[in-house]
């Protein structure tokens, strides 16, 4: 479930499948556990602007293409 | 890398579980005799606590051994290390220090009230606080690394 207090939308589920990455393949290329890309999908978690970067690159856009403020 | 990050984070869940079961038995048991608190009961069931405490003084000494063993296996392999200890698990950890450090506050400020009716020392009060900070602090992790999907 997303967070509803957190002001960062994101679309890395929607990234991930047009790349056809799974969670765990996308953890393994940025770096991290899965648990931290399920967290940071589910809005749960915000990332830091290395692990927004590091996103944004292996999906080949900007970061605002995959993080958007929603106020 | 022979297991994922998963299977791994899994893994070190359930030596944290052990260790803070273990631990908790040992310690708990420990200050158990040393607040005097065993005189309440009968010595068959002394006996059998201290049993009980030594069989958690292993599980948590096995589970120490395999805590460091897991962190020599990955000392290695950065990457692996690196999403081991990410920034999610960074954060979560911070937190849990914080839970482990009010807890341990908050039960110094209860002894200020409680610890000499009980007639506790300054060191029966140091051991008690050490438990409950560190219990509280192992539990936090537990609960905030726990997977929620």
């Amino acid at each position: 479930m997303a967070d509803t207090n957190n002001p960062l939308a994101n679309r890395i589920k929607v990234w991930r499948a047009e790349k056809n990455l799974t969670q765990e393949e996308l953890a393994r290329r940025i770096g991290v556990s899965r648990k931290t890309i399920n967290t940071i999908e589910r809005g749960v978690f915000v990332p830091s602007t290395i692990i927004a970067l590091k996103l944004a690159r292996e999906f080949g856009c900007s970061v605002e293409e995959v993080f958007q403020l929603t106020d | 890398m022979a297991q994922t990050t998963d299977q791994v984070l899994a893994y070190r869940r359930m030596l944290m579980i052990s260790f803070l079961v273990g631990w908790g038995a040992w310690y708990g048991f420990f200050i158990l005799r040393e607040t005097g608190l065993q005189s309440l009961w009968g010595e068959v069931v002394d006996i059998v606590i201290g049993v009980f405490g030594m069989v958690g003084w292993l599980v948590f000494a096995v589970a120490l051994w395999r805590i460091f063993r897991l962190r020599k296996r990955y000392r290695d392999d950065p990457a692996a290390l690196a999403a081991l200890s990410d920034e999610l698990m960074r954060s979560q950890r911070a937190s849990a220090m914080r839970v482990g450090l009010m807890a341990l506050i908050g039960f110094q400020i209860v002894l200020i009230f409680v610890g000499q009716p009980l007639g506790w020392n300054a060191v029966q009060a140091a051991h008690a606080s050490i438990f409950i900070g560190v219990a509280a602090w192992v539990c936090a992790a537990l609960w905030l690394e726990r997977e929620i999907d």
